[in-house]
């Protein structure tokens, strides 16, 4: 396959002066930084300190994993579920409402509620009045 | 070098600040972590009313300076417990007010109103108390909070039947909510002529008057509880006369439910 005419082989010469400058303006920031060293002091805390952030961020991270592997290694014993019998029974002939979608949403709903009326508990001892001595007295 | 470390510091510092304000704003004092603070200071009323026993017992037999100084010193430790264990308590009562459905936000409001008035007086009456000289000027500060805590223990019974029968009126006013899409489609059914709806309908007056007695009970509990009187002994068995009042709406809602739950069948059987 031949390459067209038109198409340039070498790259073009803006490329290369963008090139030249960048390296020339990092040459020049580089002298600077060591012409002056309080500000190669700043650099050095500053980095050390991006250093530090991040060695924190990796342990925490790699504790955390940990900690949540753990987690998962932790299996309590649970009964084994037995089958419930429905309250009502199977609809053998069903009508054309079997199937539409505001009776079986409205079913849905009353299921819900019966589900949580049946879990309600009412009493709630915890919350009993604390049984304090109000009887201080010092008389025989 | 040290402007810059200081700079860098104060930014620091200024950002944790930040996070951890942010952070306590940003969580309300829920009822767990209140009720965990009441526990808490239970045991510690307990400790000290157990140290108060010992040092009366020891300066009624021996009746020396010192025990007289003891005994003073462990009733004022007893008192400020009891305080705290009261004041506690009716934050955690409070919180848990705050949590529970089915209670109107005016109702709420009401109640946090007289709840904050008791924790205010009960603070104040603990400051009070590292005042007191005596022995006697002690048990007189006692006797305050005991001629108090009748009418605040009224306050906590209608609070926590204000709870439960929230608990029960949340679930009813869902029902009754089904109620509406319920009778558009019997209505529809009906329309339709394909289906007989005469069961459906008796079923939801029956489920309408089941809701009405249920409603009934919840304000038979609150008038048990409204004629309690502050120096009644017998409070708690009271509140339960009223709870078992509770538990009979409930029995109506899950009555009701059931009831639903026909009228559902009947719909999606073919007569």
């Amino acid at each position: 396959m031949e390459i067209p005419a038109n198409i340039p082989t070498t790259p073009p010469p803006a490329s290369k002066l963008d090139l030249q400058k960048i390296k020339e303006l990092l040459r020049q920031a580089s002298e600077k930084l060591k012409a002056d060293p309080k500000m190669k002091r700043v650099l050095v805390f500053a980095g050390a300190a991006f250093g530090v952030i991040f060695a924190l961020l990796i342990v925490g991270t790699i504790a955390k994993s940990l900690m949540g592997v753990r987690k998962v290694q932790k299996v309590s014993p649970s009964p084994t579920p037995t089958a419930t019998q429905s309250a009502l029974p199977e609809i053998l002939n069903p009508s054309r409402y079997a199937t539409d979608s505001a009776v079986l949403s409205i079913e849905d709903t009353v299921k819900s509620i019966n589900q949580d009326a049946g879990s309600l508990d009412i009493r709630e001892y915890n919350l009993r009045p604390p049984t304090l001595d109000f009887g201080i007295n010092f008389t025989k | 070098m040290k402007r810059y470390l200081v700079i860098l510091a104060l930014v620091l510092g200024t950002l944790a600040f930040l996070f951890a304000a942010g952070k306590a704003l940003s969580e309300d004092l829920t009822f767990s972590r209140a009720y965990a603070d009441y526990v808490y200071n239970m045991d510690l009323y307990n400790k000290a009313h157990s140290d108060y026993q010992v040092a009366r017992a020891n300066y009624l037999q021996y009746g020396t300076l010192i025990s007289k100084q003891n005994a003073q010193d462990a009733t004022l430790k007893m008192l400020q417990a009891r305080d705290e264990v009261i004041k506690t308590y009716l934050t955690a009562l409070r919180a848990r007010l705050s949590e529970a459905a089915g209670v109107s936000t005016d109702k709420k409001n009401e109640l946090f109103a007289l709840i904050d008035t008791e924790v205010s007086w009960i603070i104040n009456h603990e400051q009070s108390l590292p005042s007191a000289g005596s022995l006697d000027d002690l048990v007189k500060d006692s006797n305050e909070v005991k001629d108090h805590y009748g009418p605040v223990e009224l306050l906590i019974y209608r609070v926590l039947t204000t709870i439960a029968v929230g608990k029960t009126t949340a679930l009813r006013d869902r029902e009754q909510n089904v109620l509406g899409p319920l009778n558009t489609k019997i209505t529809e059914i009906k329309a339709n002529g394909d289906k007989d709806t005469t069961v459906a309908e008796r079923g939801v007056l029956d489920i309408q008057a089941k809701l009405a007695r249920s409603q009934a009970k919840e304000d038979e509990a609150f008038g048990i509880v409204q004629d309690m009187k502050a120096t009644a002994s017998n409070k708690n068995s009271i509140y339960d006369d009223a709870l078992d009042s509770v538990g009979q709406a409930l029995q109506y809602i899950k009555e009701s439910g059931s009831l639903l739950m026909q009228i559902i069948t009947n719909i999606k059987t073919k007569d």
